[in-house]
């Protein structure tokens, strides 16, 4: 009589194991739509990170030689009124959309986080007053209240930053670029982190409920390691998610901003800056405003499409 | 109902209070001192300085000078420019409303008669290439902004297929310069309302009572219109606080390109010279119109969907 075979533990019964990541990362790449987004997207990124080294002019210099050309070879999108070249620009301009969509966003999330784990955390109503104080900011006009507080932040940022500079000899913050740039992050982090912490509040509150959780618990899993195993990815996705889409949004917001001119100020380069700057002569060199225009909806089109199917790879369930 | 309605309006007021306290901290904290703009020349002049600083009341605790400035706003005084004392910011709005109401409303009519109409045959062409091409432009165009769209509209209606020659100005609804901000301004909330019926629709296709409407041997069009549109335009209902948004948004980029004396280009307007008093107000109203669109929806919710209550 034969012996009851002896079940192998051997490697090759064990079902090969996908990260979270790893699977998300390959339902990404599946869609054409989010892969499309992804690389128009990392082009962008590569172009403001890399564009201005690889340049062979420099966005601020005006070449007086080289007045309102048209496209050529030496200039692909010719140049404008003071003769700078006009690609060379649209890449300073993806300088400023990446920098500024980088830094609002890690703000926005990093308080929308904060706020909104603290509000489920503690509850009551420490809650109930912060939850309010949501709802308020998003009864306003977002795109007005932003208006506001860049006027509002002008200001106060400049005798901060010039008085930082006094202080420690840092003479690079006295820079009215980057005095726009802070202003800049300030007027929409304080404006977008209301969403971020609703959701938050929302994830944290339900996920603490679920099943899965309280198994964790019952079972005597240490908290941390609930943190960081079970809560976080779950309560990631949808963050991860919420930012992408976001990060759209306030590229668009920051130029909508310097269109308005309070955003980025000249010689600064942001792309709608460029639109208010070239509208005067838009019957004559229609170009200099169609392409800023047209490049900053491609990006918010990318950033969109990403975020997509970012939400399709992350929460898998969505879709059904 | 009734009950609603007061506890709806009763939410109402601390949110309004405490729009009205960001708006005024902000303006508070923010700006150069209104006292050294109104005493012009002699701005070093410090006794004077203190004199008209007492004599606007700017010399008294926060809290006091914005129990003053709420009190005065539900009055609807808003106080007056800091750069023309002759010019009062409730009649500075009070004039610019109307234009920017009639240029939202003119795109509105756009915005329902195109964007329903088409959102209802790309559902019901459901999978043909009407549909996928109506989907692709709502997917490429909603991400682009009304100062991007502005001059590329320019670019091919008025240099490439000559159809608009007269584009700045402003002579009332009834005339060609309304055409083109009209329709950049619909643009993107029509994609929007189009999206929401193609998806309204859809979902309501496939209920019984629709497929006893066909069996009982209606035509086409009288189901699609009488059973399916009225039951399918309840989503874009929640939706109208947003295209509300989108209006005063698109109000405050657009106008000052075509030279429109709106609601819009006054904040611009203000927004360069940094004229607060007149930034408060208009950011607190146009708030407060959100906030108003946002209490209607909710009522006519009631009314359109007898399914809802809120008891």
């Amino acid at each position: 009589m034969e012996p009851t075979p002896q079940f192998d533990h051997s490697e090759k019964w064990e079902i090969k194991t996908r990260s979270l990541w790893g699977d998300a990362f390959r339902r990404l790449v599946r869609s054409k739509t989010a892969l499309l987004g992804l690389s128009i997207f990392l082009l962008f990124v590569f172009a403001a990170i890399f564009g201005l080294a690889l340049s062979p002019y420099d966005y601020l210099r005006q070449d007086l030689y080289a007045l309102e050309q048209g496209p050529s070879l030496a200039h692909p999108f010719g140049t404008d009124e003071l003769g700078r070249d006009f690609l060379t620009r649209i890449i300073a301009g993806a300088r400023t959309a990446l920098f500024v969509g980088v830094f609002v966003t890690i703000l926005q999330v990093g308080c929308g986080v904060l706020i909104g784990a603290t509000a489920a955390y503690l509850g009551g109503w420490i809650d109930t007053l912060l939850m309010w104080t949501v709802d308020t900011i998003l009864s306003f006009p977002h795109f007005l209240l932003a208006v506001f507080i860049n006027a509002t932040l002008e200001n106060p940022i400049e005798d901060a930053m010039v008085t930082l500079a006094e202080r420690t000899g840092w003479q690079w913050v006295n820079n009215t670029v980057y005095i726009d740039y802070v202003v800049v992050f300030g007027a929409l982090a304080m404006v977008g982190w209301g969403p971020i912490a609703r959701l938050v509040r929302g994830q944290i509150l339900s996920l603490r409920a679920q099943d899965f959780i309280l198994s964790a618990e019952a079972t005597g899993v240490q908290t941390p390691r609930i943190v960081v195993r079970h809560l976080l990815p779950n309560a990631l996705g949808p963050v991860i998610v919420a930012a992408t889409a976001g990060f759209g949004s306030i590229v668009l917001a920051e130029s909508s901003l310097s269109f308005l001119g309070i955003g980025i100020q000249p010689p600064g380069a942001s792309w709608g800056a460029m639109i208010t700057e070239n509208l005067g002569v838009w019957r004559e060199r229609p170009h200099l405003v169609a392409v800023p225009g047209i490049t900053l909806s491609i990006i918010v089109f990318a950033a969109n499409f990403l975020g997509d199917g970012l939400n399709d790879a992350l929460n898998p369930q969505s879709r059904h | 109902m009734t009950l609603y309605l007061v506890r709806r309006l009763l939410v109402f007021i601390p949110t309004f209070m405490a729009i009205t306290l960001i708006t005024y901290t902000l303006g508070f904290y923010g700006p150069g001192d209104p006292v050294r703009i109104r005493l012009g020349e002699n701005w070093h002049d410090e006794e004077a300085y203190l004199a008209l600083k007492h004599e606007l009341g700017l010399d008294r605790p926060f809290t006091e000078q914005f129990a003053d400035y709420l009190w005065a706003v539900l009055q609807g005084d808003f106080g007056e420019s800091i750069y023309r004392s002759d010019l009062q910011v409730g009649e500075a709005m009070a004039n610019t409303l109307p234009v920017s109401a009639t240029l939202a409303f003119a795109s509105s009519l756009v915005i329902i008669l195109v964007g329903i109409p088409l959102g209802l045959i790309a559902a019901l062409k459901h999978n043909t290439w009407i549909d996928y091409l109506l989907v692709s432009i709502t997917v490429l165009g909603s991400s682009i902004p009304v100062f991007v769209l502005a001059p590329i509209f320019m670019i091919v209606l008025v240099l490439k297929l000559n159809l608009i020659d007269k584009i700045y100005g402003w002579e009332g609804l009834f005339s060609q310069k309304i055409i083109m901000p009209a329709l950049i301004l619909a643009f993107g909330p029509l994609l929007g309302v189009m999206r929401l019926t193609r998806q309204g629709v859809l979902e309501v296709l496939n209920q019984d009572y629709v497929r006893t409407a066909r069996a009982k041997g209606l035509s086409g069009w009288v189901v699609a219109i009488r059973h399916v549109l009225r039951n399918a335009i309840t989503p874009l209902l929640t939706n109208m606080g947003l295209v509300v948004a989108f209006l005063i948004t698109g109000s405050i980029l657009l106008e000052s390109i075509f030279g429109i004396p709106g609601f819009g280009s006054l904040i611009v307007r203000s927004l360069r010279q940094r004229d607060y008093p007149i930034l408060m107000g208009t950011t607190i109203i146009g708030a407060s119109i959100i906030m108003v669109a946002n209490l209607i929806v909710d009522i006519v919710y009631v009314y359109i969907d007898p399914r809802v209550s809120y008891n």
